[in-house]
């Protein structure tokens, strides 16, 4: 695939072409690089989007309110606007809380109507082990997209592999702001006091596993479409940029790096439609996710370094891809616990023999 | 010549250990003279991310200086303490030891010095160098252009000679400190006559003439420490051409070579403190019922990182013995810069990592782990496999002129 040549679609090709054109006029990097914070004015309009176009909805039910599609057409979503750079908590709200309104039910099923109309946004908290009680004062920083959050969602995963959910709505919270590396992700503290009452909820581990899985291979489609955007950007610049009397694209060091990132993101690609497709398992899922945030940092890193100092400059757009994707990646403990994680299941399948 | 005229009022007599003989009674002086004076001139700033702004490296730097600890490699009769590079490394190892930042007027005195004393005529290093060794000039560096980064010889800022002066028009750009430097080592074409690279000459630039716009370009990390420079009409005068017209590339080429063993080796003796901080940071860092540290993935990369600093110490030690004997460190210098560069970014790299979620707190954000320097560090190293020479151009110099390969 080219730069000109449009990605092959995961799902509907139709949906893939009408975000990408969406999202194409509403994607000011420059009111980024040119504002100290960035943020807050571009993830509103980015959310007004998807709400009026029925994204934030994609995987509601028809009968609340939603698109009833499914991860697969996340996956388009996601990638194109990873490369697009959309500010918003699309994942905790359109990916994550509709699957575990499927899996749990309650409270999250509940809110199901106002996400779909893009009313309610999520939060989301990962917390340890100590955190999880029915009064226990919780803390947790950074949350992204914690200032618009209607509610906030917490994850706690036990090192024993229990996984526990929790809803609360963002007046139970406080809500500090910090500074933010991801220009395109505003992040806070948020502080649940210890008197609100909450509970935690426990799903089977079918329905735990489904629920993770939605949320790694919609981050996995982000860090593609960034890295995929990286790439056709710095593709561009060395085909330009001459020094020594050539284009600096013609030298093979360059050419060999950007193959090497090509290759990576095509891997990753494979493994998220894979990873996409119904009776897809968790692992498949992790692996979509690591090998896509593999694939970014690689991508992220070469773009800046064949930009030469230009791509050390602020001005220059390039740092919010680096930028997001140190921010993808540090999601659910970071891409060295997911591999970790990875490993251990594919070990132990292996020595006690199961599929 | 005579030391008295390179003593500046602002220069104490300096402190008793800086004559040790012994390595060791050097460093032991030296540490207490750290413990000492840092918290002392650092104050409150003492174990905050203000300690590395730019104000303060410049007041300490100044301190330095003015304690008479500067020039130190230069000979005495220039006002330098004439001791071995191995006495400076160890200078470097103990200040990254004891926390202190690094210094703001470095080309000053890793790269503008040395080149003077070695091209400069006598009345050249009378005007100049005093005021480098006080810390009361800063320097900057301006060489590359929008046409001419990692193809050097294609400057093409022009000083055309009129009767006494050289008169400068074009512009620089990425030059680093241009915003708060007092002069220039300025690269410019005298002629278009032959190959390029004959055609350039080295000046010493006044920044305050009249003609000098500076334009601050921000970095990734959010700072703004290098420069857009334009030459509009700027008259230097002759007399500040160092060495002979259009004899500038070799002064360049060896410039680089002062660069890579005087520079770099601050840099690479930092580099053990700083992994000795993530170590603390891995021991430090807790989640999911699990500490960092006992990640056996971040432990091999620990590992991995303390293998190639002792490579890295190695490599530095020898072109330290041959800048001493005054050998080039040529394709070693290349294989330094390299190992040095992606080594730094792969342990600010493995630091991300450790960090898992607090990545995403922004690189000035004082609530983060050392309040954001992780953060700032981890972007500022993206620079370092660019400036001085890409990892692309050091592979291409090690590969044809250390292998010999075909160019
Ligand atoms: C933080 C920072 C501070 C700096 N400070 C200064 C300063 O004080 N003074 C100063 O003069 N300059 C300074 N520079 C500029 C620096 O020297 C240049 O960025 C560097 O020489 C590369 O030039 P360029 O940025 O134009 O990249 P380009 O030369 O355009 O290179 C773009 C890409 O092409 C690659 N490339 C180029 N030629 C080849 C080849 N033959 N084979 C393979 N790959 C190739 C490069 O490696 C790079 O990846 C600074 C840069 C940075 C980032």
């Amino acid at each position: 695939m080219s730069a000109d040549t449009p990605a092959p679609a995961f799902s509907d090709p139709l949906l893939r072409q009408a975000v990408e054109a969406a999202l194409a006029d509403a994607a000011p990097n420059a009111a980024l690089t040119s504002s100290a914070s960035g943020d807050a004015g571009q993830g509103d309009a980015h959310w007004a989007l998807a709400s009026q176009l029925g994204w934030v909805g994609t995987l509601v039910p028809e009968e609340a309110g939603g698109l009833g599609l499914d991860l697969s057409h996340v996956a388009d979503l996601c990638e194109v606007m990873g490369r697009n750079l959309f500010c918003g908590p699309f994942v905790e709200t359109a990916v994550l809380l509709p699957a575990l309104a499927a899996g749990i039910g309650g409270e999250f099923a509940q809110l199901l109507p106002d996400a779909a109309s893009g009313t309610v946004r999520i939060g989301f908290c990962e917390v340890d082990e100590e955190d999880v009680g029915e009064a226990k004062a919780i803390s947790v920083s950074p949350v992204e997209h914690a200032q618009s959050a209607t509610h906030f969602i917490f994850l706690c995963e036990a090192p024993d592999g229990c996984v526990s959910w929790m809803l609360a709505p963002s007046a139970d919270a406080e809500i500090a702001p910090l500074q933010a590396m991801d220009l395109t992700c505003p992040v806070a503290r948020v502080d649940i006091k210890a008197a609100s009452p909450r509970k935690w909820h426990t799903p089977d581990e079918g329905a735990a596993a489904r629920i993770l899985a939605a949320m790694h291979v919609a981050i996995a489609a982000d860090l593609l479409g960034m890295g995929e955007a990286a790439l056709a950007r710095t593709v561009d610049h060395v085909s330009g940029r001459k020094q020594f009397g050539t284009q600096v694209g013609a030298f093979q060091a360059i050419k060999h790096r950007l193959a090497d990132c090509y290759m990576a993101l095509s891997g990753a690609r494979l493994a998220i439609s894979h990873a996409a497709r119904d009776g897809a398992s968790r692992h498949d899922a992790v692996l979509a996710r690591i090998l896509a945030a593999d694939a970014a940092r690689k991508t992220t890193a070469a773009a800046i370094q064949l930009h030469g100092a230009l791509g050390f400059s602020w001005e220059m757009d390039l740092h919010l891809y680096l930028k997001r994707m140190l921010r993808l990646s540090g999601r659910n403990g970071g891409t060295n616990r997911l591999r970790a994680a990875a490993s251990t299941s594919f070990v132990d399948s292996v020595i006690n023999g199961r599929p | 010549m005579n030391n008295a005229e390179f003593r500046s009022e602002r220069i104490a007599e300096a402190p008793d250990f800086l004559g040790a003989e012994a390595d060791g009674e050097f460093r032991n002086g030296l540490r207490e003279w750290l413990a000492r004076e840092l918290p002392r001139v650092a104050g409150d700033l003492i174990g905050t991310a203000a300690l590395h702004s730019v104000e303060f490296r410049r007041k300490w730097e100044d301190h330095l200086c003015c304690a008479g600890l500067s020039g130190l490699g230069w000979p005495r009769e220039l006002g330098g303490h004439s001791l071995p590079l191995g006495k400076q490394a160890i200078f470097h190892e103990e200040c990254a030891r004891a926390g202190a930042p690094l210094a703001v007027n470095m080309i000053g005195h890793g790269i503008v010095a040395p080149t003077i004393i070695a091209y400069g005529s006598a009345e050249q290093k009378r005007r100049f160098l005093p005021s480098i060794l006080d810390n009361s000039q800063v320097w900057c560096q301006g060489y590359s252009e929008p046409g001419a980064g990692s193809d050097l010889a294609a400057i093409a800022t022009r000083a055309e000679r009129r009767g006494d002066v050289y008169v400068v028009n074009g512009q620089k750009i990425w030059t680093s400190f241009a915003n708060i430097a007092d002069q220039c080592l300025l690269l410019v074409r005298t002629t278009l006559d032959g190959a390029p690279r004959k055609g350039i000459s080295v000046l010493l630039a006044d920044m305050h003439l009249p003609g000098v716009s500076v334009r601050p370009i921000r970095q990734i990390t959010g700072e703004a420490d290098f420069n857009e420079v334009f030459f509009d009409n700027v008259e230097v005068p002759a007399d500040c051409r160092l060495g002979e017209e259009n004899a500038g590339w070799k002064i360049a080429m060896d410039a680089a070579n002062y660069e890579r063993s005087t520079y770099f080796v601050p840099r690479i003796v930092r580099m053990q403190a700083e992994l000795e901080a993530l170590v603390r940071l891995a021991a430090g860092t807790r989640r999911r019922g699990r500490t960092a540290i006992d990640d056996p993935a971040i432990r091999s990369a620990i590992g991995e990182l303390h293998i190639n600093l002792h490579a890295l110490r190695l490599y530095a030690d020898r072109i330290l013995e041959m800048a001493e004997q005054g050998v080039p460190p040529g394709v070693d210098g290349s294989s330094v810069k390299l190992l040095w560069s992606e080594s730094h970014q792969r342990l600010f790299e493995l630091a991300m990592e450790i960090l898992g979620p607090d990545a995403a707190l922004g690189p000035q954000e004082i609530s983060a782990p050392a309040q954001g320097r992780w953060g700032r560090d981890f972007l500022w190293t993206k620079a370092e496999t660019v400036l001085a020479g890409t990892s692309e151009i050091h592979r291409n110099i090690i590969a044809e002129r250390g292998l010999g390969l075909p160019r």
